[in-house]
């Protein structure tokens, strides 16, 4: 069997991230392997703006900024296999996957980066009613449709969900000469970054309906209307509140679902609040040697901090394959647990090594609702340890809160994150 | 002072919420923005809003297209004019990456140039 110190599943912004920091830190037995027949992931269709400000300073398309790193990855002579498919990994570290090249292959790794990345909600995920006509499909394929491929998927487009994805194709869309009749969100604000809703839906002048959803798709052969509905507490269509829109393609931009078939595969137990892998604060998993990083540990707004905590997991990784010999003993039940209090959630990590060798602890979250003036909290039991003042927060936007080492002292069995709202003075 | 107006930045995905408020002096004053280019677009946006263009253009004798973008923004008015003008040129194979396409696209004094190669 093959024996290779770090292997990389998936070579997306995140996989490419981490095989990049890995091998600066010293890293030179290591492995990329993709599905795909080229490196780079969903950032080849992002072919808008927006991308690298933070990581590189720069404004960078997505085509450009996954050029940056397929360069390094070319420059390193990093390794890697493309058309190659996982099929398996298991809790002692053996990685089988199939190339059309090699066939059938077995890779005993040390540590493995799970980098796997998301897929889309779709049409079944969501359960609309109505019939199969052709146009349904979620954002990121008309995404691939058009920029990649060449193909225009509708002429008259109603967007159901308002993730960053849908409303970048809305603006693509008016561009290229397609109407985009609605958008169609069922939270009573948006789902995705503020300034996308600015520049790609206000700046057009697009309908949006919120606290709605499309309850009948219509159409035998090609969609040919939707039906919009207004939305109770529990997100159900209210009778009586539809009305028609004529439309050729219903698009969907309703989330993400990190592709976790292999974490779960392994035996690596998994987070019902962010859908990816439970990590510590290195990004290691429940299985020693394994971490996970990017949007398949959780979902993302953007590539810049995909790209820095798969930079950080490469070098925890090869830290790890380092120590093994050497490895400070964790005792399990000495972990901090890091718990959700009210207006947080999908918190990233949700355990901390109490004998931990970072400095800074950093939690990634989302607020539960969207409110303005408020105050995100650190605490252990009642004391608080960390707070940080916002203007407003959003779920489309990923809250951070640091958490410096010389304060972990003070914390006994569990911290929790909370969001308040800030009463307002008189 | 006039009625403070509110903005969100577009620079960054971050999306600094901005007010601005004209001062008696007839300044405009812009708050909330959490680094110096959020104040330069809260003014940009109040007197001639831009926008970097970014997009497809497909090479003669080519199925797929090539992704391009404008190597500086344009006038937030003119950015369907260029686009439409961008569709009507068909570039020759083949492309490199930063190539330019299309030379002062309508009068902008803006390029638009390509974002990846093409063969």
């Amino acid at each position: 069997m093959r024996k290779i110190d770090l292997v990389i599943i998936g070579g997306g912004a995140a996989g490419m991230s981490a095989a990049v920091a890995a091998k600066e830190e010293g890293c030179n037995n290591l492995l990329i392997i993709e599905r795909n027949d080229s490196l780079g992931g969903v950032l080849h269709q992002c072919i808008h703006n927006g991308f690298g400000l933070h990581r590189f300073g720069e404004d960078l398309t997505g085509v450009e900024f996954a050029w940056r790193y397929e360069e390094l990855v070319e420059g390193y002579q990093i390794p890697y296999m493309l058309n190659t498919f996982v099929i398996d990994i298991s809790p002692d570290k053996i990685v089988t996957c199939v190339s059309p090249v090699e066939g059938l292959i077995k890779i005993q790794a040390q540590a493995i980066i799970l980098a796997m990345g998301c897929r889309e909600r779709s049409r079944n995920a969501l359960l609309i009613p109505g019939t199969r006509g052709a146009g349904i499909m979620t954002a990121g394929t008309a995404q691939k449709y058009l920029n990649l491929m060449g193909y225009l998927p509708g002429k008259n487009v109603v967007i159901l969900g308002s993730g960053d994805i849908g409303l970048i194709m809305a603006r693509q869309f008016v561009m290229e000469g397609v109407k985009v009749s609605a958008v169609v969100e069922v939270m009573p604000y948006s789902g995705g970054l503020p300034r996308n809703m600015k520049q790609c839906i206000e700046d057009f002048d697009i309908p949006v309906y919120y606290s709605s959803t499309v309850s009948k798709i219509c159409g035998r052969e090609r969609v040919s209307s939707v039906w919009v509905s207004k939305v109770n507490e529990n997100r159900e269509p209210i009778e009586g509140t539809e009305f028609e829109i004529p439309c050729d393609t219903l698009m969907i931009s309703a989330g993400l679902i990190p592709e976790n078939e292999l974490t779960d595969g392994a035996g690596i137990a998994m987070s019902p609040m962010t859908k990816g892998a439970v990590v510590y604060e290195n990004n290691e998993t429940s299985i020693e040697g394994i971490f996970s990083c990017g949007n398949v540990l959780h979902v993302h707004d953007l590539v810049d901090f995909v790209s820095e905590e798969g930079a950080q997991t490469g070098k925890y990784a090869y830290e790890y394959i380092n120590s093994v010999n050497t490895t400070t003993e964790y005792i399990e039940e000495d972990d901090i647990k890091v718990e959700k209090g009210p207006g947080a959630s999908a918190i990233v990590p949700q355990r901390i090594h109490r004998n931990t060798s970072m400095d800074n602890i950093t939690f990634m979250f989302r607020p539960s609702f969207k409110k303005n003036d408020v105050t995100l909290c650190l605490s252990s039991g009642e004391k608080i340890l960390v707070q940080k003042k916002m203007i407003a927060v959003t779920p489309g936007e990923m809250c951070k809160l640091v958490l410096p080492k010389e304060k972990l002292a003070e914390v006994k069995e569990s911290v929790s994150i909370s969001i308040h709202v800030n009463e307002k003075e008189a | 002072m006039s009625a403070a107006q509110n903005l969100i930045c577009i620079n960054c995905p971050k999306g600094c919420r901005l007010t601005a408020t004209y001062m008696e002096d007839g300044n405009l004053l812009i708050q909330g923005n959490d680094c110096k280019r959020g104040a330069e677009y809260g003014k940009q946006e109040l007197t001639m809003p831009m926008r970097v263009l970014t997009g497809l253009m497909w090479p003669a004798d080519s199925k797929t297209p090539v992704s391009v973008k404008s190597d500086a923004p344009v006038p937030k008015e003119l950015l369907l004019t260029c686009a439409k003008k961008m569709y009507e040129i068909h570039p020759v194979l083949p492309i490199a990456k930063g190539d330019v396409l299309v030379t002062d696209i309508c009068g902008t004094g803006v390029n638009i140039i390509a974002t990846r190669p093409a063969r």
